[in-house]
């Protein structure tokens, strides 16, 4: 039994956790394939096989150091999250090598679970479809495709003109199968909310004057990423900073969270910014049990991820250089946030109320009981005493009637619990598998804890599509 | 060291080397049994880093063409660090001998001294370390900026 409120080495575990996980995935990938061995032979498939059991082998010494359960000291935990990236980054390199691998088709859920996040564009500027892709990149991107192919047709001195907005979000492949990483699809959404980022761009000015053309066209990229970022929160509540935290958490090399990009601002900035809309909102996931100190899913990613960033700090210079003077920087965040939170007004806001279900969901997935639809038994018996009245008014009896009605679970319920059985139940359950000693081999424990994910995936898949069922009932 | 290796598929990579190093001083500090080919590949790091500190006080070997991509690549890594190249030279000519004598005898050095030595192997490739994950990152970046326009 994994003891969580004095674990040690937590970052470094769940760091080594989320990297094994998506080398599960990708044999998982792998293996559904369907067309693979018909077209290509199974050779090619061997080789990749061949290639993540070497990746494996490079994880060993670092699982055997994780086991002893001693707390590592600074070198050695800089030492193990160096490894922990190198290995991360192979499996971000062989997964571009997945367009060799042809054939595979999404999930029918991936887009209910794209629909159901364009709803809450108000209908005025929503975009009508967002087309969803499967990327050989390890990243969650968003281009207008037609524009993106203009773009690249253009670089041969070919002009053509097709047809405008044409939303697109891509989704690496391996997590095709997986609905707690579609979280940071809703951010990639917000992009296709065109109206809603002219707005903030072309709004109050957020860029301050003092700063050159080049830099402007930075912090403009920047804001609309904190708009994006915003979006997410307001529709995913927490479960958006933990998908993204532990994004930010495998792939972070030298500096990691505090690198900023051209593209984007700093992971640990954007974060920061997240859990501050969370808070504004008192929007929160509790713990049944608080892991060391953390006793919600957004401080426990907070936290590792604060860890993780701690650990390189003083040996990292920035490589690019971009608006870095503070002050314009906190200016220009503040700026954005004040007036991306007024302008934002999406068609519905989460409040903590609606997180009251949350912890039964986590539970009843526990259980391997789907959540499509949620039964409050506390509710019923509060109602079971009205039944027996002989006359109940109209207002009584739709109450009583509500409270007995199993009504469908939305979208984000789905999505943050998934993420709190993830803390409750996945990673306990990972922690004993592989930071046990024990004399079986790793490519067995990967085996037998691929099959526990892909029963939470086909849960958490299920409890998506059952739900559609229900609200397309329900329409009708 | 690999990297002068006529294989350049055989490079091995200097952070690499100090991770697993320090993974394995941390055994001895503990008193655990520690594979000396563990250690052996610090007293190779240390070796190499010599040898880039070498080059980097004799300018003209820097023009030279022949090096190969990923050596160029470290010595300018340690020479934008900003690092005082002869303090960590004789820094790391003194962690290489001490390395080797723990391989003779565990108990040669004290917790402290085992401690500095982990603290040298892994500051000193952190620089190398930054510039092979930035270049990662750069290649991912641009590709976003090209996607998303």
């Amino acid at each position: 039994m994994v003891n969580l409120s004095s674990m040690v080495n937590l970052m470094e575990k769940v760091l080594c956790i989320e990297v094994l996980e998506k080398i599960s995935r990708m044999q998982r990938f792998l293996r559904l394939e369907p067309d693979v061995a018909r077209q290509q032979g199974t050779e090619v498939l061997r080789i990749f096989v061949t290639a993540l059991d070497g990746i494996l082998d490079n994880l060993t010494p670092i699982l055997r150091r994780l086991s002893e359960d001693l707390e590592l000291d600074q070198w050695e935990s800089l030492a193990t999250v160096r490894r922990l990236s190198d290995i991360m980054n192979s499996v971000d390199e062989l997964h571009t090598q997945l367009q060799f691998i042809h054939g595979t088709w999404l999930q029918p859920e991936t887009h209910v679970f794209i629909k159901s996040v364009l709803e809450f564009i108000p209908e005025d500027r929503r975009p009508k479809r967002v087309s969803v892709i499967l990327s050989n990149s390890y990243s969650f991107e968003e281009s207008d495709l037609s524009l993106y192919f203009e773009y690249v047709l253009r670089r041969t001195n070919v002009t053509i003109a097709i047809q405008r907005e044409t939303p697109t979000v891509f989704l690496p492949k391996i997590e095709r199968d997986n609905p707690l990483n579609w979280a940071i699809l809703v951010h990639e959404c917000g992009h296709a909310d065109y109206e809603g980022i002219n707005k903030v761009l072309q709004g109050r000015q957020i860029i301050p004057d003092q700063v050159d053309a080049s830099t402007k066209d930075i912090l403009r990229r920047w804001a609309e990423e904190i708009y994006c970022d915003i979006f997410a929160t307001q529709v995913l509540g927490p479960a958006y900073l933990a998908s993204f935290a532990t994004f930010a958490l495998a792939l972070a090399g030298a500096g990691g969270a505090e690198i900023a990009s051209e593209t984007h601002p700093a992971d640990i900035v954007r974060i920061c910014i997240i859990r501050e809309v969370l808070e504004k909102n008192n929007l929160k996931v509790a713990l049944a049990q608080p892991w060391v100190d953390y006793d919600d899913v957004t401080s426990f990613f907070y936290n590792v991820l604060e860890k993780r960033t701690k650990l390189d700090r003083k040996y990292v210079r920035p490589m690019v250089p971009l608006p870095q003077l503070p002050l314009i920087l906190q200016d220009f965040v503040d700026a954005s946030c004040e007036q991306i939170d007024e302008l934002i007004s999406l068609s519905r806001q989460l409040t903590l109320r609606d997180f009251s279900r949350i912890d039964h969901l986590a539970r009843r997935l526990a259980k391997g009981i789907p959540i499509a639809s949620y039964h409050n038994p506390e509710l019923v018996e509060l109602r079971r005493k009205d039944f027996q009245e002989v006359e109940l008014d109209a207002l009584r009896f739709n109450e009583v009637k509500q409270a007995v009605q199993e009504p469908r679970t939305l979208l984000w319920e789905i999505v943050n619990a998934g993420w709190l059985h993830k803390i409750e139940s996945i990673y306990p359950d990972a922690f004993a598998l592989f930071f046990t000693p024990s004399d079986t081999a790793l490519q067995e424990k990967i085996a037998s804890w691929g099959e526990e994910l892909e029963a939470t995936d086909r849960l958490l898949l299920k409890s998506i599509e059952s739900s559609e069922i229900q609200r397309l009932m329900e329409e009708t | 060291m690999e990297r002068y290796s006529d294989n350049p598929n055989q490079f091995v990579d200097p952070a690499k080397l100090a991770d697993d190093a320090v993974l394995a001083l941390s055994s001895v500090e503990r008193g655990s049994q520690v594979s000396p080919e563990l250690l052996e590949e610090g007293i190779k790091l240390c070796e190499y880093l010599i040898h880039l500190f070498q080059e980097l006080k004799t300018p003209e070997v820097e023009r030279e063409q022949w090096t190969f991509h990923a050596v160029r690549d470290d010595r300018k890594a340690l020479r934008e660090s900003g690092i005082d190249i002869d303090r960590e030279h004789k820094r790391t000519e003194e962690v290489k001998k001490w390395i080797s004598d723990l391989m003779n005898n565990p108990s040669s050095h004290t917790r402290q001294e085992i401690e500095s030595i982990k603290e040298h192997l892994m500051s000193i490739t952190m620089p190398i370390w930054q510039k092979r994950t930035s270049e990662f990152r750069e290649r991912k970046m641009k590709r976003s900026l090209i996607v998303h326009g």
